[in-house]
């Protein structure tokens, strides 16, 4: 759902479905963002976020977290880790849009 | 040119309070007077000089709002625009917000609401018409959030020509810049570099442009050159992420709940206080007086001889003057006009009057009066409160004052005033008074009276409303009338020493009196002993000291005593036996009793004797130890030892419990 949206809104997409994937994939290059759940198989998206923070091409990277309603102190643990934003599940279509214009790059 | 601005934001930060506070003040003033070409002028001076130093300071969301609100102003002022209500309305709003926008600069709120459509209709209105406000804003709605994003900058590093000669490795301060950035392009400048020939290998030709990505302030990222700032060109410039287009389609989800603001935390203001040069000045002299007077000291105890008596007395008496003065002159820094605790009323009137419909006129006094600074912190809260349970419950409607003959305009006055060692502060209202028997019903009710108990002095009953939760109040308002109100003022002001009272006449108003302490780290108190320790009470709780007879003093129950002074019946407190000291008197008739009053509850306090009255600096106990029930501090007496001061409220109220559960 996430992925329809930013290919629908002309965004060129990479998915990963675990922390491990992404980590591999983000390994070189750069991207402009990068949005995680937090509650993936193999790597969870906290220890996913404090990675990637970790690499030099990763570090200023917006990245934006999936939440739950009820995972409000995981939001405060997810700023900890470096998460730039986040969004809860289920959202609008027109509101991951918003946030992702106030935290991308221009 | 390498100057960490951070360092200078605060003084900054500090200025632009001032200049907002004046926007307001004036604004206010220019309602009244809207033809005061000099109103204007300072309005529109303020809201420049905000706009000069967030540019400057590195705020450039607040230069460009103060941006638009200027453009706005100028034309005011050149009479190209007419000053309407509808104006001055918008003036306040972005008032609103330029506050708002500063919250979020010094990290109290998390995100100022979104200024698009404020900017919208300043601008509007600076070519001459109001624009309605567009009712959704595009705030966001509870389902995402942005706590930071890394900022973009553009960076020109020129090294000055000898900075390879001087030991610098321009590379080297280079990729210490990575270290704190991430660098998008580098970009190498050549065009300095001479032929061959030419070319002196140790100078450096060099410089280079850069595209960042930093979560750091620019200033820190300019540290890494701090090396080389002075001799080469080094610049630093945020990349504004480009002006958002608002989203076609505003989200569906959820209206957007109203009055929807970002809170600030509540945060302790940054401790820097401003002092003026004057009064530094004469701090200054003194100490200078002080060192003279040192000296004077030394030269008569050295090689001391009684010949030298008188010249020594001569030294430690103007020692004395000069130490008091020093004394007073540095506690009166940290005095401030009562006039900033005042300030934010006349707004909080104006805005309660419009929405109440009610009319209001608010009078202020004594604004000059000097507080300490901590003490003007600690009674903001409970004056908004006096304020607002004035101008809600106290004063009627236009309507129903007009019916009971009374000018249509209510009047407020806000007093301050110096009475000896305190200061007195008043809210007045001329509105209905307090209502007698609603108060005296409600008591019976919550059980504070007995419901078959006769009726009390009408003084008892309007102290009522200081105990908690009571409210008389017939419906809750948005205002007011929680029910949490004036035990939670009586209650803040007691911290501070301060006591509240009021006086009340049916139809004619209500004033409410609160009476503070000068400062809250000196205290004029009476030095008492028991056996052999000192204790000091302050000197405005003690109503006098006797030495009973014995026959005066009897045992209630077998178990509490009392004394009789005078026909009034007081419980006897021994301090020892609270403080588990060893008396060198047991009997009371032998002692001294010293009568303490506070909240209307009296005692008496059995002590040795009385040692003297004196100024004492209060310190703090609960700061290097722990909170001691019935203390309120320490101090250090002239002889070095150290003295407990009594919290008298708090003893009172211990002894009241223990009475209580020893009965």
């Amino acid at each position: 759902m996430v992925a329809f949206t930013l290919k629908s809104a002309g965004l060129v997409v990479i998915e990963s479905t675990n922390g491990q994937e992404a980590l591999a994939k983000l390994s070189t290059g750069r991207v402009d963002l990068i949005i995680t759940d937090l509650n993936m198989p193999v790597m969870d998206g906290l220890t996913f976020i404090r990675q990637a923070r970790g690499k030099p091409n990763l570090r200023f990277t917006p990245i934006l977290m999936l939440t739950t309603e009820s995972q409000e102190s995981r939001k405060m643990e997810g700023k900890a880790a470096g998460a730039t934003g986040w969004i809860v599940k289920p959202f609008q279509p027109e509101q991951l849009l918003k946030v992702i214009q106030k935290v991308m790059p221009a | 040119m390498n100057i960490d601005i951070s360092a200078f934001q605060q003084a900054f930060f500090d200025e632009a309070a001032d200049l907002i506070a004046d926007f307001e003040t004036n604004l206010l003033s220019l309602e009244d007077h809207p033809d005061s070409e000099e109103l204007l002028n300072t309005i529109f001076r303020c809201a420049h000089s905000i706009k000069g130093g967030s540019a400057t300071f590195g705020f450039p969301a607040i230069a460009k709002f103060t941006h638009s609100l200027e453009t706005l102003l100028d034309q005011v002022r050149d009479h190209k625009v007419i000053l309407t209500p509808e104006l001055t309305a918008l003036l306040f709003e972005a008032l609103d917000q330029v506050r708002q926008l500063f919250a979020v600069a010094k990290g109290e709120a998390a995100d100022a609401a979104d200024d698009a459509d404020l900017i919208r209709r300043l601008e509007s209105a600076a070519v001459g018409g109001v624009a309605a406000a567009v009712p959704a804003k595009a705030k966001p709605d509870e389902g995402w959030g942005v706590w930071s994003v890394a900022k973009r900058y553009r960076m020109h590093i020129a090294p000055g020509a000898d900075v390879l000669r001087k030991g610098a490795d321009p590379m080297l301060l280079l990729s210490g810049l990575a270290d704190e950035a991430d660098i998008l392009s580098i970009r190498c400048d050549e065009s300095r570099l001479p032929t061959l020939e030419a070319l002196d290998p140790e100078t450096c030709y060099l410089a280079w442009d850069l595209e960042l990505v930093s979560d750091r302030e620019p200033g820190a990222l300019l540290e890494a050159f701090d090396f080389i700032a002075e001799e080469s060109e080094i610049t630093i410039v945020e990349i504004e992420a480009e002006a958002q287009a608002p989203t076609a389609v505003e989200a569906a989800s959820g209206p957007r709940s109203s009055g929807e603001q970002t809170v600030a935390v509540a945060k302790p203001e940054a401790a820097t206080l401003r002092v003026s040069a004057d009064k530094l000045d004469r701090l200054i002299n003194l100490v200078g007086e002080m060192v003279i007077n040192q000296s004077m000291l030394s030269e008569a105890t050295q090689n001391f001889t009684t010949a030298k008596l008188p010249r020594l007395l001569e030294a430690v008496a103007s020692m004395e003057r000069a130490s008091r003065e020093l004394q007073e002159r540095a506690m009166a820094i940290r005095l401030v006009p009562i006039r900033q605790a005042f300030a934010r009323f006349p707004r909080l009137v104006r805005d309660f009057a419009a929405s109440s419909g009610k009319q209001i006129e608010l009078k202020t006094s004594g604004d000059e009066t000097e507080l300490d600074r901590t003490m003007i912190e600690a009674i903001a809260d409970p004056l908004m409160h006096l304020v607002r349970n004035s101008m809600d419950h106290g004063l009627e409607t236009t309507e129903e004052r007009i019916a009971a003959g009374k000018p249509a305009e209510g009047s407020l006055w806000l007093r301050a005033l110096q009475e000896g060692g305190n200061i007195i502060i008043e809210v007045a209202d001329d509105g209905r008074g307090l209502d007698r028997d609603r108060i005296l019903k409600k008591a019976r009710e919550r059980g504070l009276l007995a419901g078959d108990a006769p009726e009390p002095s009408n003084d008892t009953i309007y102290a009522y409303i200081f105990e908690p939760g009571f409210s008389t109040a017939a419906e809750v308002t948005d205002i007011s009338g929680r029910g949490v109100g004036m035990d939670i003022v009586r209650r803040s002001l007691q911290a501070v020493n301060g006591a509240i009272g009021l006086t009340t006449t049916p139809g004619q108003g209500t004033c409410i009196r609160i009476r503070l302490p000068l400062t809250m780290a000196i205290l004029e108190g009476l030095s008492l002993s028991v056996g052999n320790e000192v204790y000091v009470v302050a000197l405005t709780s003690i109503v006098e000291s006797i030495q009973p007879r014995s026959q005066d003093v009897h045992l209630l129950s077998g178990r509490d005593e009392v004394v009789s002074v005078r026909g009034e019946v007081l419980p006897l407190v021994r301090l020892h036996a609270i403080f588990g000291s060893e008396p060198n008197v047991t009997d009371p008739s032998q002692g001294l009793l010293v009568i303490l009053e506070n909240d209307g509850r009296k005692a008496a306090l059995l002590v040795d004797e009385l040692i003297g009255q004196s100024q004492v600096v209060i310190k703090s106990i609960e700061a290097n130890h722990r909170k001691v029930d019935g203390i309120a501090g320490a101090t250090i007496l002239g002889d070095g030892r150290v003295a407990l001061i009594l919290d008298v409220s708090q003893l009172l109220r211990m002894n009241a419990g223990l009475t209580a559960s020893a009965a």
